[in-house]
Parts: structure tokens; sequence; C-alpha cells
């Protein structure tokens, strides 16, 4: 039960390392801010139907600068309850302005938040006193399960064998073990703007004057029987091969009207690419 | 023919090694036998022996006594270690139950990861009880029969100061959470 161990207060750790300066308010030891308050309301060592707010709410806020003092790392999370329990310590405290229509009593917050604190030390004191009973295959034993081969009325294994639990838990794990994605990269077949980058560039000198860029595409996607895909993306590469070129100033392209062939020709000046 | 059905009933417990239920029993019996009267007069025949006959809701078996517990286990290393989280959980869905998650996340005022109820649920303590009639129908949790035999409970009546808890009100209903996660992720668990 040493993971059970309760503390007084949060700040038993800085009145143990005293003089050491290095970590002194451990705020990872606690589950949230509810599980700091609880720790601070009970250090008030009074009922916890009796606790003070207004008290609460210092100690918490003390806790909080304290621990933002040895600039830790403070979770949203324990700022926001902190914010809150200053403005539930201001209402408690401050004469009482006209309340909105929808807007609580503070006492009656108060009261909430205590509650809640109860309910939480109650729930872990049980559990507690759960775990502190006689428990099965440590204190106390079933028998094993015995042969009996001859009594068709009382089968070794009974109905039981298998309970609906076991079974959803069995199922459970089948389908998580079916849900692992497999990634597979199937390499690509078709002609990337790269290749055909290079496929312009090591073609150009050869075609002297305009020619229309088809005439650049592998000779495999000429001929009828090609994959109509294959051809089509060897086509886009080979245009957009084509407009590379021609941002690079390395071809000219031309297109005499809309839908019309497009004809591309090495630019004069031997600017080409690489040849 | 009483005593006969009664050591039917002892011979059945003796083999079966794990809790058996008493409807499974019932019909196993000779017809007529009362499986209930016949199952509390063997307990009572049993108690204060070393092995005694034990009820856990609705299943029995033989045990041995609680408090031979430290002569009989030699080794004590196996035990299982919870995290507080789930003890904490356990506790809550035993005295709240049935409770969605939602109910759980709330009276901790954290988030209730999922590990920690499937650790529970491997145990066999807890098991899925249905789902509540609100938005999102989330499904509700209780304890199990093996939850009662593992802490020794014959009933959830017999849960530690279960009684007090219940009078003192923390077993109600929750009013709207103050502390913890963001309101709108405990509206639908406000209503039991």
């Amino acid at each position: 039960m040493t993971a059970w161990a309760e503390r007084e207060s949060p700040f038993d750790a800085e009145v143990r390392s005293d003089g050491n300066e290095a970590f002194v308010v451990d705020l990872d030891g606690f589950a949230g801010p509810i599980d700091v308050l609880l720790s601070l309301a009970r250090s008030q060592k009074v009922d916890l139907s009796r606790i003070s707010i207004v008290r609460l709410a210092d100690q918490y806020l003390d806790f909080v600068a304290a621990a933002r003092r040895r600039s830790l790392q403070v979770a949203a999370e324990y700022l926001v309850t902190a914010a809150w329990l200053a403005y539930l310590k201001s209402r408690l405290l401050l004469p009482r302005p006209v309340l909105e229509d929808d807007e609580p009593e503070p006492e009656a917050l108060a009261a909430a938040l205590a509650w809640q604190l109860q309910r939480l030390d109650a729930m872990r004191r049980m559990g507690h006193r759960l775990f502190a009973r006689p428990q099965l295959g440590r204190d106390t034993f079933l028998r094993p399960a015995a042969k009996v081969p001859a009594a068709p009325s009382v089968p070794a294994v009974p109905a039981g064998a298998c309970t609906l639990t076991q079974l959803l838990a069995a199922y459970a794990g089948h389908l998580k073990r079916q849900q692992t994605p497999r990634l597979v990269v199937t390499p690509s077949s078709l002609m990337s703007v790269d290749a055909a980058l290079a496929r312009l560039r090591a073609g150009l000198g050869a075609v002297p004057g305009w020619e229309s860029f088809l005439r650049y595409l592998p000779e495999e996607c000429l001929n009828d029987e090609a994959d109509p895909l294959t051809t089509r993306a060897a086509v886009a590469a080979t245009f957009v091969a084509c407009l590379e070129l021609a941002r690079e100033g390395a071809v000219r392209m031309r297109q005499a009207r809309p839908f019309g062939p497009i004809f591309i020709i090495a630019a004069e000046g031997g600017s080409t690419g690489g040849g | 023919m009483a005593d006969d059905a009664l050591r039917l009933l002892e011979a059945m417990l003796f083999t079966a090694g794990e809790p058996l239920n008493e409807r499974w029993l019932a019909r196993r019996l000779p017809a007529g036998s009362d499986v209930k009267r016949l199952l509390a007069r063997l307990a009572a025949d049993y108690a204060g022996r070393g092995v005694q006959l034990v009820r856990a809701g609705e299943t029995w078996a033989f045990m041995t006594a609680p408090d031979l517990g430290a002569q009989l286990a030699a080794d004590r290393s196996h035990e299982l270690k919870l995290s507080r989280a789930a003890i904490e959980t356990l506790a809550i869905i035993a005295y709240h139950q049935p409770v969605t998650r939602a109910d759980i996340e709330q009276i901790r005022a954290v988030h209730v990861s999922k590990g920690t109820l499937d650790v529970l649920f491997e145990q066999g303590w807890i098991a899925p009880q249905g789902r509540r009639d609100t938005p999102g129908r989330p499904v509700t949790w209780g304890t199990t029969d093996l939850f009662l035999r593992h802490f020794g409970l014959t009933s959830l009546k017999e849960l530690p100061d279960a009684a007090e808890l219940r009078a003192a009100g923390l077993l109600d209903a929750a009013p709207a959470a103050i502390l913890g996660l963001p309101a709108a992720e405990c509206e639908g668990s406000a209503a039991q």
C-alpha cells in the first residue's frame, strides 16, 4: 500500500528538504487540482464537511504561487482552478452586489466544492478499504478444478468456463489485432516529372526545328497497345517538364490555337539546361 | 432425500474448482430441491472450518478461510499492483454503479484513461451493464460476482461503509461538477 501513502500537505516535501532549494513543491505527485485541494483540505484537520473554503482557496493560491516561484511548469488546469477559487473567495468575502438571475449563490458553490471533495475522499478511502480486505489468490484460495471423468452431470469444465466477459475481451483483442494498419507502398510504374525532364534534356539537341512535344514520349507510349493510364501519365509528366524547361529558358513552346498541338524547340543561344 | 440433494450439491461444488451459479446448480439437483436453502445449510455446516462455502452475488464456491491466508500463501510476489487511479476507479464503480465513464471522470475530476478501465475489465471485476438513455447512449459499468468474490463480499450491500456513505448523501447523483473537466464534458453524466 505504499502507492497509497497519503500526504498531509503538498508542502511536506519542503519541510523535509529544508535548505535545498532545488525542488520542493512536488506537482508531479498530484493527479490534478482536486487532488491538491483534497490534500490541503485534509491539512485543515477538521471534518471535510466543515472545512473553510476561504482558507482552502488561500492555501491553494499559495501552493500554486509557490510552484510558479520555483519556475515549475504549472499546467493550465491548475491556473484555471486558481482563478476560479480566487473568484469564489472574493464572492464569499465581499459585500454582495445584486445577483444576476442565473448566477449561483457563492455559498452554494462553496458547499458543492466541499461536497465534491468529500465524495472523492470517501471513494479513495473505500478503495483503500477494499484492498485491505482478504483477497482471492492472496488470502483466500479456490480449489483447483478436479477431473471427474465419469460424471456426465458434473462436467469437469463447467458451463461457465468461458465467461461472457472473457469472450468479449478475446473478441475485442482479435478486432484490435486486425485493425493494425499496414502501410504498403507499391512503387509507381508511371513516369515522373523528373524522368521526363531527364529524357527531354537528353533528346532536345537531336531534333532541329519545331516538333510536337509528344515526339519526346517514350517509345512504349506511342504504340497502340500502350496502357492508356501510362500514356496519360507520360504526357502529363512530359508537358510539365516542357513548362519547366521553358521557365529555365532551355526551350520555347508554341501552340497555334486552343487545343491544338503543342510544339517545342530548343532555345537558341545554347542555354539548354544540361545538354 | 434432502440429504441426497445436499450431498450432491456438496460434491458438485467440491469438484467444480470455480464458482458455480445458483441456477446452474438448481438445474442439476433433484426436482423440487430448494437450492437456496440447501446452499445456506451447507454453508452453515462449513462455517468456522478451514474450508468454507462462500457466496458472491449469485455464485457459490468452496474457499479457504481468509484468516489462514498468511500460512497458506508462500509467495506473495505476484500480487497485482494497481495504480491509484485504478483503485479509485474501482471504488467509484463499486459504490456508484451503474456509472458511465463520464460519471467516473466527474467524481475524480480528471480524465479516466482507457487503460484504467481495461485493467479492471481484464481482471474480470467490472463489466458493461448496458447503456444509459441519455444523448450518446453511453455504456454503463458495474462490478461482477468475481469482484465480490475477490474481495470476500457476499453482495454489494456488504461494501464497506455503504450504508453510511449513502446516508451522508455521498452516493447521490451529482450536482454539476465544480472542478476539473470542462462542464460540457460532464453534462451527459449529471442525470442518474
